[in-house]
């Protein structure tokens, strides 16, 4: 049984909360994450962060999804800390690099903090609707819209990304079974043949993405859209050049 | 912005590069008349979507002219103007929606129009209820089928209240089912608004039920008429790529084997009455 | 390819659960045989599962004999992504480690089934094909591995009807070349000119299976389990509502003008 999507199906008092708060308590939370910089402070934030997706009653192994895929990517930072952030009293020394008490301790407090706001956006995706979202940033952006700030594009901009995500993410995982097939199955070993099968997503992934884009863009227009007030005398210009 | 006769789109001598030199299209000229349905057929790269797209300004003119319910196209302060006077649907449902909510989504044509946000519900919800999806507007889009996403963009396209109606290959994404419900839905908002139709299509058993067939060829119109006149010539349409639909290839058979005679008729319910009536 | 009971279950968006098959036995070797159902029926979830790219709940799949399963999904022409038509179309190969040589001529040959040419197309991006070229392409990149099992999702969709035909040709070449096919569709006109064997799905469960020409030609059948029939069925169907006489089972324009043409013989 797999679940298609991030948002879970699930009631919590997280999932019942405003979007508009959760956004913005999201925010307030990551800044306090990466505030956070004592051993004390961050086990706080992570006892907090275990608080919340206890609330959440999304499941653990769901809040750790995100995080679990950004493993190799989090030790890399921890392994570049601990070797290359500084070269005083080396407890293990490899040329020009050294293993330090301080680096392991920065690539700790670093890893610590990442970990703790990707779990916190994947709690965020997976309490709130994509609609409930879109609302959420248009009800943050309402102060600046007051100001006379244009927020509508902003808030139109997110929408459309959001409505665009489960789409790519079905594709994107139909290209790799694709790919995986065409190959036999083998799943690719060392690090050159990854980075090789990423690029052979990427280039799909990319075209199909830019083709989305174009598509929508002209269904827009079709719709009346302006992309800015200065678009009649461009269009205008256009004309002028093509005759 | 008197109407050119009873014409609502009228091009004369329309040509279009994209590339200079290579030309998309090459003077092709149509004249539609209000309310009708036209299905305008020739293969991939024949310039189908180019010719609709000047309807609403996607592509400007560049040669000749071309005038859609009154405004000029050879005006590029018109550009609003047509857009409004003439509505589009597209291939891929899924890459025309701005909202995963469909009344959001139906709202954005009106509201970009310049009605207010309860005139572009109101007409949401008009536009809805047109096309059989009343009630639909909290539904997310992505739990829809194909046949209704595609309902849900004729929808945003009929909002804006178009004079014109230009589906580019619209039904060839969705399952028959869906397109069935889509024909019936333009069909209606035809009879019930007076809505003019275009249909880009490579579906020959669609065309058939058209008023008129334009057939493209290399950027320009090969043939145009009735179907009964353009969708039983076999040269003609082999020569631009299609085959004609089914009840001509039916009909050919029976003429040759001596069983039949006379003008072929275009569809199923056309070559029962000939056999049968 | 045995198929025994299988059964998925997915959980969707809204948190409901989808049966994708529920419990779907199926025994398959040689020819082509076509897929139909409704969109959400299960179609492409059976041929992923037959492909082995989503395990199942339930149940086993079996695929036996010689050569790969190859699974040609819906648009293949979107998931290219080498340069040029001959890299994509060798892709497979050098992936599962066959020698260049050796590679580069089964490419050829799978494009001349596909009724394309290496030397012709072989140097250009697959990117700037035409939308028919594409498609034979994407299906000369599965046929080049030579698999015993070709799964085809919708391969005629969006083409216009001089490329759905040459696809169509490809498709039965694939087959008479020693393939089983697997082609899910909607489209009972094409399934009509290539497929030996017709099953149905229905909300995950095998409703019909039979030989496509009695399936396919029965409109009121077809109609019951929410299909649309060919043209020929159809208009047979229509013919014999009227009080004609249409003997067998048309299948095509010609199929039903000789069709008639008996039955006017007869009366």
């Amino acid at each position: 049984m797999r679940s298609v999507g991030g948002y879970v199906w699930v009631d919590s008092p997280l999932h019942r909360a405003p979007a508009a708060a959760k956004l913005a308590g999201l925010m307030a939370a990551a800044a306090l994450v990466v505030l956070a910089s004592t051993p004390l402070e961050l086990a706080l934030a992570s006892a907090g962060v275990a608080a919340l997706v206890a609330v959440s009653r999304v499941g653990w192994r769901v809040a750790a999804r995100a995080a679990w895929g950004l493993r190799w990517f989090l030790l890399a930072v921890l392994l570049l800390n601990a070797f290359l952030l500084s070269d005083v009293d080396p407890i293990l020394s490899l040329g020009p690099a050294s293993l330090t008490v301080e680096g392991i301790s920065q690539g700790a407090r670093v890893v610590t903090r990442s970990l703790l706001v990707v779990v916190l956006g994947t709690l965020l995706t997976a309490t709130t609707r994509p609609q409930e979202l879109v609302a959420g940033v248009r009800t943050l952006l309402l102060p600046l819209a007051r100001l006379g700030i244009p927020t509508e594009a902003a808030a139109l901009a997110v929408g459309v990304t959001v409505q665009f995500v489960p789409t790519l993410l079905r594709e994107s995982r139909q290209i790799m079974r694709a790919q995986a097939l065409r190959c036999g199955n083998a799943a690719p070993r060392g690090v050159m043949r990854r980075a090789a099968g990423f690029v052979r997503l990427l280039v799909p992934m990319f075209v199909s993405a830019v083709r989305r884009a174009d598509e929508l863009s002209i269904a827009m227009e079709a719709r009346g859209y302006r992309l800015s007030p200065s678009r009649e005398s461009a269009g205008g210009q256009e004309r002028k050049m093509s005759s | 912005m008197g109407r050119t006769g009873e014409k609502i789109v009228e091009a004369r001598g329309v040509s279009h590069a994209y590339v200079p030199g290579r030309p998309t299209l090459q003077e092709v000229s149509l004249d539609v008349a209000p309310g009708e349905l036209v299905a305008i057929v020739g293969e991939n790269g024949s310039g189908k979507t180019t010719l609709v797209r000047h309807l609403n300004a996607l592509v400007p003119l560049q040669a000749g002219e071309l005038v859609v319910a009154g405004i000029s196209a050879d005006d590029p302060t018109h550009v609003w103007e047509l857009r409004r006077a003439c509505g589009m649907v597209f291939q891929n449902p899924e890459n025309q929606f701005v909202s995963s909510v469909v009344g959001e989504d139906v709202a954005f044509g009106p509201a970009n129009f310049g009605a207010g946000e309860k005139d572009a519900r109101l007409a949401a919800a008009r536009a809805l209820a047109d096309v059989g999806l009343a009630g639909f507007e909290r539904r997310d889009v992505h739990t829809l089928s194909g046949g209704q996403q595609q309902r849900v963009a004729l929808a945003g396209a009929l909002a804006s209240g178009p004079d014109v109606l230009v589906l580019d290959e619209a039904t060839s994404m969705i399952d028959p089912q869906g397109r069935d419900e889509l024909v019936r839905a333009v069909l209606r908002a035809r009879s019930e608004r007076g809505t003019t139709i275009l249909w880009v299509t490579h579906d020959m058993e669609l065309a058939a039920r058209a008023d008129r067939v334009f057939v493209m060829r290399a950027g320009e119109v090969a043939a145009s008429g009735a179907p009964k006149d353009v969708l039983v010539d076999r040269a003609l349409l082999e020569g631009a790529g299609l085959e004609p639909p089914f009840a001509v290839r039916a009909w050919e058979g029976l003429v040759a084997r001596g069983v039949a005679s006379g003008p072929a008729p275009v569809t199923v319910e056309g070559l029962v009455s000939a056999l049968c009536g | 390819m045995t198929l025994d009971n299988a059964c998925l279950t997915y959980e969707g968006p809204a948190g409901e659960r989808t049966r994708a098959l529920d419990g779907v036995t199926l025994e398959l070797s040689g020819g082509v045989t076509g897929v139909m159902g409704r969109t959400g029926s299960g179609k492409t979830t059976l041929l992923e599962v037959v492909a082995g790219a989503t395990p199942l709940d339930s149940g086993r799949v079996r695929v036996e004999g010689r050569g790969a399963t190859a699974l040609v999904y819906q648009l293949p022409e979107r998931q290219f992504f080498e340069s040029t038509v001959e890299r994509e179309v060798m892709f497979g190969l050098l992936a599962r480690g066959a020698h260049s040589d050796d590679a580069r001529g089964r490419a050829a040959r799978a494009l001349a089934l596909m009724g394309l040419s290496l030397d012709e197309l072989g140097a250009r991006s697959p990117f700037s094909l035409s939308g028919g070229q594409q498609r034979r392409v994407a299906i000369a990149s599965a046929l080049a591995l030579h698999p015993g099992l070709l799964l085809l999702d919708e391969p005629t969709a969006g083409l216009d009807p001089r490329a759905r035909t040459s696809c169509l040709r490809a498709v039965r070449a694939a087959a008479d070349a020693g393939a089983t096919v697997i082609f899910a569709s909607h489209d009972a006109n094409a399934l009509a000119e290539v497929a030996d064997r017709l099953v149905v799905l229905e909300g995950g469960r095998l409703t019909l299976d039979g030989p496509a020409r009695d399936l396919l030609a029965d409109a009121p059948l077809m109609r019951a389990h929410g299909l649309e029939p060919a043209c020929a069925a159809r208009a047979a169907a229509a013919l014999r509502c009227a009080g004609l006489d249409v003997p067998g089972a048309p299948l095509t324009a010609d199929e039903l003008a000789a069709a008639v043409a008996r039955g006017r013989g007869c009366a």
